[in-house]
């Protein structure tokens, strides 16, 4: 399972919450409540035109891309009848019965949470500059989750899941590896659990790195696990933000640490996440740098939200950022016709937006949050996702008891075409509204979503190109995915 | 849309889907999955993916007809006439004027279609020539001749003349049928039509779905039992040995140890009546009464074992050589050697054995005068034991060439000349589990000697054991892989023997133990007798030209092997005749 939380349009690359967002239709609900739309409200388009050559057509229901012919291009363009016409007939075959586009627009049944990410250590032994987590302690004390609290989320976890089914538990804080003990005997203990019952079980971490010992690695090489690393580049990129609370940097403690498990990864697949902040926007060097240390799948995500506003993305930054991640896109191309596809992508806010353009991914939420994936506190209380915990806006359930009501409460109303200005955007279905710690937070603004849509139009335009030069990477067997 | 319709409506714009959903959802030009060859039921006897005849049943635009090759009347009958196919009311620009024409005639041939008098396609012209679709008598050709006639029309303008054929009134025989009545022939202006487009290759869409393949065996059904297993497309097994339960102990070669796993069975075999007729009978019309219906085959074809070594699986499959190769491998190669050397005299011994006792059994000739009367099946008898004791013994001398073979594969190996083990032969058969060993005699095949040699190829027992530790070490890493895959097969072997030998001792064990009727009285013949010294010296000269055989890769061995074959059948010859006057050949006699 990858680590990306797999949103097409998201610029939270690998932002930790390690489950997707359902795919397609979310199963329509026959006790839908007809009033929550206003009755009044036009539906959004329904197709979106992709200039290039040859230039496209997607399909916005179910995320379908064709190609079509300049003239008929420009004729849609010029919202000419006839071209239209004939492109509804077309709509009309791919959205017949049998794919509801209703179920996009309604929440059915919540299925039982099938990741969860336990907070084990709320505290960090950091001091970045942009961190949502307030040093690990989301606004609180510094403290550890007892053993006995991660148990029991395993159990809650496993109770729902049926033999052949397979579950996900992540480690997040602060800095998960501060509280090493419950890492090591949770995956333990789950993987024990989950044989019991006949679940296959993965894990993930989000690591600063930096705390990484040879028993650490020794239990990433053995276990399916998914380790992100939150590095952002170069040295000198990285420790300008992520330093130590003597303002030292830290890169050079998490290249040497691990050193080891980049060179031998054994089960698992070991992935950097680097933030981007306003003060330096040059993605391809981030990835080309982070490549060097020796990382075989490099994300990187905005600064959206965070303690100190000087380093966070605004107004014109989102045009350069979309820059930066073209230039990085078009390298990764580059180095694909250079070294390969063997290694898959490295650069993976491409890999995922082509997978699920591939795939023609529609969905009506950013993610998996509370929908299959959950956080879960040192308390044991839920939370949607990683991003929230602590906030009481986002609790889904006291602890071992994940609440599917709260969370139809929470998700309901935010489904994409309850969103504005979602509602009439092109790209809802691939973006699904963006994350929701985001948006309460700091709402949505247009730079942002012309970064999305941006992203996407130049991911769309390359995809049919890409496909044709490198189908191996459009192969549904993952190549480099770790699972169990 | 195809591109058909797209050349007829330049109007309509082309969209072509790029990723799955569009794909998955959008009508896609192109034939079904199950028209490629690798669909086909038969992907490794091609000609099976479809039946090329159904094609033709189509070849002019309008008409279906069908190839009748058997029964009163032959030829090519009209089955449906249509002048509404979508072909005809729309047709390629090249055959717009014929087709205009063509569907008058249609009409009107359709018209006077019924089912008491059918039409025939009497004769086609294309390209200026005429054929007419009956022989040199004047009789109508069969079908499948006619196909062949219509498989020879190239794609363009096609002529028919169809004609009908009044069913021929009920009169005696011999008489001429009375033709006051001429049949009136039709004449068809079309063309040959297209299978496939010519630009995509997709089918006609005049064919229906299965219309091509309608006519081909029905793989896992009807036709998986009633095709004789030489020729299904994908052979099936017939007969075979049951599975061994998972956790019943298995001799050490994997063989299992109790009789009733030794039984063939039916591999097709009707599960409902399986536990009271367990063993297959001799032919395939007796075991049919108990085989799978057709139902039971459509409903539990997946049930059917899959068989491996001759042997239905249950479970897990293990390899027979696992458990073999439990044995303790040799610590050195000089070990092995030895050990080989030590069982290339144990092959030519019982050998020796095996001859001994197979001149000792009467020809079929003297069985017919002996068995008259009271022993109907005698002659028979003696020609299957004769079988089986000289099948047995080639294949001891096949596994003695084998053990040379081993031994100068490892002398490649390891780098050490290589020597033949070819004499002498042992003279002390090894001990069985639990008893010590004993000297070999030279006997007769009475019942006592044909249950020692039940006993000697029983796995584990005698051969097949020795062999254990030879596998056993081949396997380890160093030796050469095909080694291994040799010895192998010598112990593998001794399971086809033993069965063999059992199946004798079901046969002779009637016939009793004291002085039974099939055998000769022969004694061991006494070397200084000039014949019987003859005998051994055409035996000595034989391991001679084995020894020299067995330097391998050289033209002249290849020679000397050649001519010990020849001075094989000759001593065969020569033993048959001593025999008869009651002499056994002394083989140990070089020897002792």
């Amino acid at each position: 399972m990858s680590a990306s939380c797999g949103t097409a349009g998201c610029p939270t690359a690998g932002c930790g919450s390690g489950t997707q967002a359902p795919t397609g239709p979310v199963p329509l609900a026959l006790t839908s409540r007809p009033g929550a739309l206003p009755a009044t409200a036009a539906r959004g388009p329904w197709f979106h035109l992709v200039e290039g050559c040859p230039p496209l057509v997607f399909l916005v229901e179910r995320s379908a891309v064709f190609e079509v012919e300049p003239g008929f291009a420009a004729a849609l363009h010029a919202s000419d009848p006839e071209a239209v016409a004939q492109l509804a007939s077309v709509r009309d075959v791919v959205e017949a019965p049998g794919h509801p586009p209703e179920g996009l627009r309604e929440l059915g049944p919540l299925p039982a949470p099938r990741a969860i990410s336990l907070n084990v250590a709320q505290s960090c032994n950091l001091a970045c500059s942009y961190c949502y987590a307030d040093e690990g302690r989301f606004g609180g004390a510094a403290r550890r989750m007892p053993l006995a609290v991660a148990r029991r989320a395993v159990d809650e976890l496993l109770r729902t899941a049926l033999p052949g089914e397979a579950v996900l538990v992540g480690f997040i804080g602060g800095e998960p590896l501060l509280n090493r003990a419950v890492v090591h005997d949770t995956v333990a203990y789950a993987t024990a659990r989950a044989a019991s019952c006949s679940v296959g079980v993965g894990f993930s971490i989000t690591t600063n790195g930096t705390l990484v010992r040879a028993v650490d690695v020794a239990l990433f090489r053995a276990n399916p696990f998914t380790v992100t690393v939150s590095v952002d580049g170069g040295v000198q990129t990285h420790d300008r933000h992520r330093h130590r609370r003597n303002g030292s940097g830290s890169w050079h403690s998490v290249i040497e640490r691990l050193h080891p498990l980049l060179d031998e990864p054994g089960r698992c697949l070991v992935s950097a996440r680097a933030t981007v902040t306003r003060d330096d926007l040059d993605i391809a060097r981030r990835v080309r740098d982070l490549a060097a240390a020796g990382f075989r799948e490099v994300g990187v995500s905005p600064a959206r939200t965070g303690p100190d506003p000087r380093v966070l993305l605004v107004g014109e930054d989102w045009a350069e950022y979309l820059r930066g991640l073209v230039a990085a896109a078009e390298a990764e191309i580059v180095r694909l016709r250079r070294d390969g596809t063997r290694g898959g992508w490295l650069f993976s806010n491409l890999g995922t937006a082509m997978t699920e353009i591939h795939r023609g991914t529609a969905r009506p939420l950013p993610c998996g949050a509370a929908y299959g994936y959950l956080s879960v506190d040192v308390d044991g209380a839920y939370s949607t996702c990683h991003r929230t915990v602590g906030d009481p806006r986002f609790l889904v359930g006291a602890p071992a008891a994940p609440s599917a009501p709260a969370r139809r409460r929470f998700l309901a109303p935010r489904l994409v075409d309850r969103q504005e200005p979602c509602r009439s955007c092109w790209a809802r279905y691939l973006c699904g509204g963006g994350c929701h710690a985001e948006v309460v937070q700091a709402g949505r603004d247009n730079g942002n979503c012309d970064l999305i849509r941006g992203w996407l139009d130049y991911c769309l335009g390359r995809y049919p190109a890409l496909r044709g030069e490198f189908p191996e990477l459009f192969n549904p067997t993952p190549a480099k995915v770790a699972t169990s | 849309m195809t591109d058909d319709q797209a050349s007829e409506q330049p109007m309509v714009n082309r969209i072509f889907p790029r990723n799955l959903t569009a794909e998955a959802a959008y009508n896609v030009l192109g034939n079904p999955p199950s028209t490629r060859p690798e669909s086909g039921v038969a992907n490794c006897f091609p000609g099976l993916e479809y039946d090329h005849r159904n094609l033709d049943c189509r070849f002019f635009p309008g008409l279906e007809v069908v190839y009748v090759a058997q029964g009163a009347a032959l030829g090519v009958r009209i089955r449906n006439v249509d002048p509404g196919e979508n072909i005809l009311v729309r047709p390629p620009a090249e055959y717009v004027s014929i087709a205009q024409a063509l569907r008058p005639q249609l009409r009107a041939l359709s018209a006077r279609l019924s089912a008491a008098t059918p039409w025939f396609v009497s004769a086609l012209e294309q390209s200026g020539k005429r054929i007419e679709l009956v022989d040199d008598t004047g009789a109508d050709l069969d079908g499948v001749t006619a196909w062949r006639l219509i498989r020879s029309l190239r794609p363009g303008p096609v002529t028919l003349l169809v004609t009908p054929r009044p069913a021929p009134p009920a009169q005696p025989p011999g008489q001429p049928v009375p033709s006051d009545q001429p049949p009136q022939t039709v004449r068809l202006d079309g063309w040959r039509r297209s299978y496939t487009d010519p630009q995509t290759g997709v089918l006609d869409p005049t064919y229906q779905p299965g219309e091509l393949t309608q006519s081909l065996c029905s793989p896992w059904t009807h036709d998986f039992r009633d095709c004789s297993c030489t020729y299904w497309a994908a052979n099936h097994p017939d007969i075979v040995f049951p599975a061994v339960p998972r956790a019943e102990r298995t001799q050490p070669s994997g063989a299992p140890t109790e009789a009733s796993e030794q039984i063939r069975i039916n591999w097709l075999r009707d599960p409902d009546v399986a536990e009271v007729h367990g063993q297959a009978l001799p032919s395939q019309p007796d075991n049919r009464p108990f085989e799978a219906s057709y139902f039971q085959i459509n409903q539990r074809w997946q049930d059917l074992s899959i068989v491996l070594e001759g042997r239905e699986t249950e479970g897990s499959y293990v390899p027979r050589s696992a458990a073999r190769d439990q044995a303790v491998p040799f610590s050195t190669s000089d070990e092995l050697r030895g050990r080989i050397v030590q069982l290339a005299g144990l092959e030519h011994l019982v050998t020796l054995l095996y001859l001994y006792a197979l001149f000792s059994v009467i020809s079929p000739a003297q069985a017919q005068e002996r068995g008259a009367g009271r022993w109907p099946t005698l002659a028979d008898d003696v020609t299957f034991a004769r079988n089986v004791l000289l099948e047995v013994a080639t294949g001891e001398m096949q596994h003695l060439r084998w053990a040379n073979h081993l031994l100068w594969g490892l002398a490649e190996a390891i780098g050490h000349p290589f020597e033949p083990a070819v004499v002498p032969p042992a003279l002390v058969l090894p001990a069985p589990p639990g008893g010590d060993g004993r000297p070999a005699q030279l006997a007769p095949l009475t019942l006592d000697t044909l249950a020692l040699f039940v006993d000697i190829e029983r796995s584990s027992a005698y051969i097949d054991g020795q062999y254990a530790r030879v596998t056993a070490t081949l396997r380890q890493p160093g030796y050469p892989p095909h080694l291994y895959q040799l010895a192998s097969n010598i112990a593998e072997e001794g399971e086809e023997h033993f069965l063999h030998f059992r199946d004798l001792q079901r046969l002779l064990s009637p016939y009793g133990e004291k002085d039974p009727v099939y055998l000769r009285s022969v004694r061991p013949g006494d070397p200084a007798q000039p014949e019987i010294g003859a005998a051994l010296d055409a035996y000595r000269h034989i391991l001679t030209l084995l020894e020299t055989g067995y330097q391998l890769g050289d033209r002249q061995n290849q020679k000397a092997l050649a001519e010990a074959r020849t001075a094989m059948f000759a001593l065969q010859s020569r033993a048959e005749q001593l025999a008869q006057q009651g002499h056994g050949i002394p083989f140990f006699a070089p020897w002792q």
